[in-house]
């Protein structure tokens, strides 16, 4: 593992789905991060900006719903997950690369018993001891209690926090150097939300799995990341260490900073950002927050999406203006 | 994995709360597949007493339609007292209940026939005919269903749809006259009339018919699966399932067909009570000695006894199949409540 290579490195990916009469509707047009091993990196953005998406180009799992990478590139290791044929996807999908799907509820395979799931994930790779202690030793993992009962359970019969510990166990049955996690505390009430968390997190410490937490909830994300990647409209419009994006640099991440509920004020204003997030296949030309942005001048209006300023693995934004942020 | 320095004493969350040991579930199963079937029992004796009583309220005197106009009222006062008819409608509703445990059903007024040797004679050819139907609509179905669903072609969806509606809105009727003039004479793959009961050999008789059921069942069928599929796809565990790299097989039974086949599954067995009923029609037609046409000569000769059984034993098989159906759908997927 040469430093130079990350893990995984996505740079002006786009992501297009085949409509009707043979029209490409683009999805994603500029995501772009990378992520080193270990690292855990959390990306954020309003429903629609694409996140699903770009973490189903890295499992491959686009084709299914028709959709594909149309641009850039997905480096995975300095592999380029755009090159590989479906028998090279099923030895890095759900073994390489873990995936711990968006709703906790529905994730699990509700006509199948736990065991079954864990020993369908665990088949798929080599391992040592019996079928069941193997599960039994992921299901400890994830510290479920009384494995015994668990195991012969149905998913239905488990909380949403239980069902989310499952999914958890079964995607690290391959011990994956990347575990993508879709959203996965939606749904959950606030103490098992951080109870996923602190597993994501000592998961990491402890096998040493980079993991990418998909997530709209910035507060979530600046716990427990190193890096954050902020989407709008199918772009990445700001990357940086979590610590230097306390000091967003683009205006949609200073607005989504600013709707948090945990910094508004007692008895003030809750503050949202203004318009709606816009509809794919009807994006302007220019920068696709121009319209609900407050800085906005008269070259945001025209030519192509802004590209990240500034050097890869440094601090970077999308936004002409950025010298201006933080002066109004 | 054992290794791992994660500790395990850690706290997980509402374990107590929301888990229930298997046991207690298979308990639970049994009580409510026995209160299911002591249901099923009340619906079989309403079922019992309805088909006793519908005749008896009906207009049309069966003892003077046996005898015809001309007879005399000794006879008719006599043959009323053979079979009982001159006492109350409880008395003879009590004598017909307990009759039932001892595998008397009574006897044809006419033919003189016992009621349990017409069913025993002319319902398998029915049930025959219900079987094959609906073994080959199932058979039809799943592939359509399945290829239509996982096409996410909009044209074969379309063509799926339009097509179906079509199939369906062909009365059956119709379409068994049309395959009779083309298998009876054009080519002679069917016989026209006349039928001989063994096995095997049936079914010279009877794959027309059940194909021409087939024509209004698979559309139904197909379709209820197709939607259910669609809701199946989108799904998140469907994606887990390939992200797990499943087998194709165990793909498309354990993460398509079996989460989607409850609602199918119920709906056939549901479907087997107006088979039962859409069944005369091609009985008629082809001319087999099912049990519909039994029926309906004999409620057209007010037969009491005949009319009574008949009714009866289709109300046993719905409420039989019904209870089968709702039990596989909860077998196939645990999310079905069977309450």
């Amino acid at each position: 593992m040469t430093s130079d290579v990350k893990l995984l490195d996505l740079s002006n990916v786009a992501i297009g789905i085949e409509r009707r009469k043979r029209e490409t509707l683009v999805l994603v047009r500029e995501a772009n991060f990378d992520v080193n091993y270990g690292e855990m990196v959390g990306i954020v953005g309003e429903s629609g900006s694409g996140k699903t998406m770009v973490c189903r180009a890295i499992i491959g799992t686009l084709e299914r719903r028709g959709a594909s990478v149309i641009g850039g590139e997905v480096l995975f290791e300095g592999l380029d997950l755009r090159t590989i044929n479906e028998a090279k996807w099923k030895t890095l999908r759900g073994k390489v690369i873990g995936y711990v799907p968006q709703s906790a509820l529905a994730g699990p395979n509700p006509v199948l018993t736990i065991e079954k799931q864990l020993a369908e994930a665990l088949s798929q790779v080599e391992g040592t001891g019996s079928m069941k202690n193997r599960s039994k030793e992921l299901l400890d993992l994830v510290k479920i209690r009384r494995v015994d009962t668990v195991m012969k359970q149905y998913p239905y019969q488990l909380s949403g926090g239980m069902r989310q510990r499952v999914m958890i166990a079964c995607a690290l049955a391959s011990k994956p150097k990347l575990l993508i996690a879709d959203e996965p505390t939606t749904g959950l009430d606030v103490t098992v939300q951080s109870q996923i968390m602190e597993l994501l997190r000592e998961i990491r410490r402890d096998l040493g799995t980079a993991i990418i937490l998909i997530s709209h909830d910035l507060a979530l994300v600046d716990e427990v990341c190193d890096k954050i990647v902020v989407m709008h409209a199918g772009a990445t419009v700001e990357i940086g260490p979590t610590a230097s994006m306390a000091k967003p640099r683009h205006p949609y991440t200073i607005a989504l900073n600013s709707s948090r509920i945990d910094v508004a004020k007692p008895g003030g204003e809750l503050l949202t950002i203004k318009g709606n997030p816009p509809s794919v296949g009807q994006w302007n030309p220019g920068c696709r927050f121009a319209e609900r942005c407050d800085y906005k001048e008269q070259d945001c209006l025209v030519g192509d999406h802004p590209a990240l300023s500034g050097k890869k693995g440094e601090h970077q934004s999308a936004c002409l203006h950025t010298d201006k942020i933080g002066k109004i | 994995m054992a290794s791992s320095t994660i500790d395990p004493g850690a706290p997980a969350d509402e374990i107590s709360a929301e888990q229930r040991v298997p046991d207690k579930n298979r308990i639970a199963l049994r009580r409510t597949l026995l209160g299911r079937f002591i249901r099923s029992l009340v619906v079989a004796f309403w079922v019992m007493f309805i088909a006793f009583s519908l005749l008896r309220f009906s207009p049309g005197d069966p003892i003077r339609l046996a005898l015809g106009t001309d007879a005399t009222e000794e006879a008719v006062a006599e043959m009323k007292q053979r079979y009982g008819l001159d006492q109350s409608f409880f008395v003879q509703f009590y004598d017909y209940f307990t009759g039932f445990f001892s595998g008397d059903l009574g006897t044809s007024f006419f033919s003189q026939r016992e009621v349990t040797e017409v069913i025993a004679m002319h319902l398998p050819v029915t049930l025959m005919i219900i079987l094959l139907s609906m073994g080959a609509a199932i058979l039809i179905s799943i592939p359509i269903a399945l290829s239509v669903a996982l096409s996410r072609r909009a044209s074969i969806t379309y063509f799926f749809r339009t097509s179906t509606s079509i199939s369906l809105a062909i009365p059956g009727f119709f379409l068994a006259l049309l395959g009779l003039l083309l298998f009876g004479t054009v080519v002679t793959w069917v016989p026209a009339a006349g039928y001989e009961g063994n096995f095997p050999s049936n079914l010279k008789y009877l794959w027309l018919p059940a194909l021409v059921n087939c024509f209004s069942l698979v559309p139904i069928l197909s379709r209820v699966l197709h939607s259910s599929l669609m809701d199946t796809l989108d799904e998140e565990f469907v994606e887990t399932g390939v992200i797990r790299g499943v087998g194709k097989l165990k793909f498309y039974w354990s993460y398509m067909l079996r989460p989607s086949l409850a609602p199918t599954v119920v709906l056939v067995s549901y479907m087997v009570g107006i088979m039962i009923g859409g069944t005369v029609v091609m009985e008629m037609i082809f001319s087999l000695p099912g049990i519909g046409r039994e029926l309906i000569e004999a409620v057209s000769t007010r037969d009491y006894a005949i009319v009574q059984g008949i009714v009866m034993i289709f109300g046993f098989i719905v409420v039989f199949t019904s209870f089968i159906g709702d039990l596989l759908g909860y077998l196939l997927d645990r999310r079905v409540t069977l309450s």
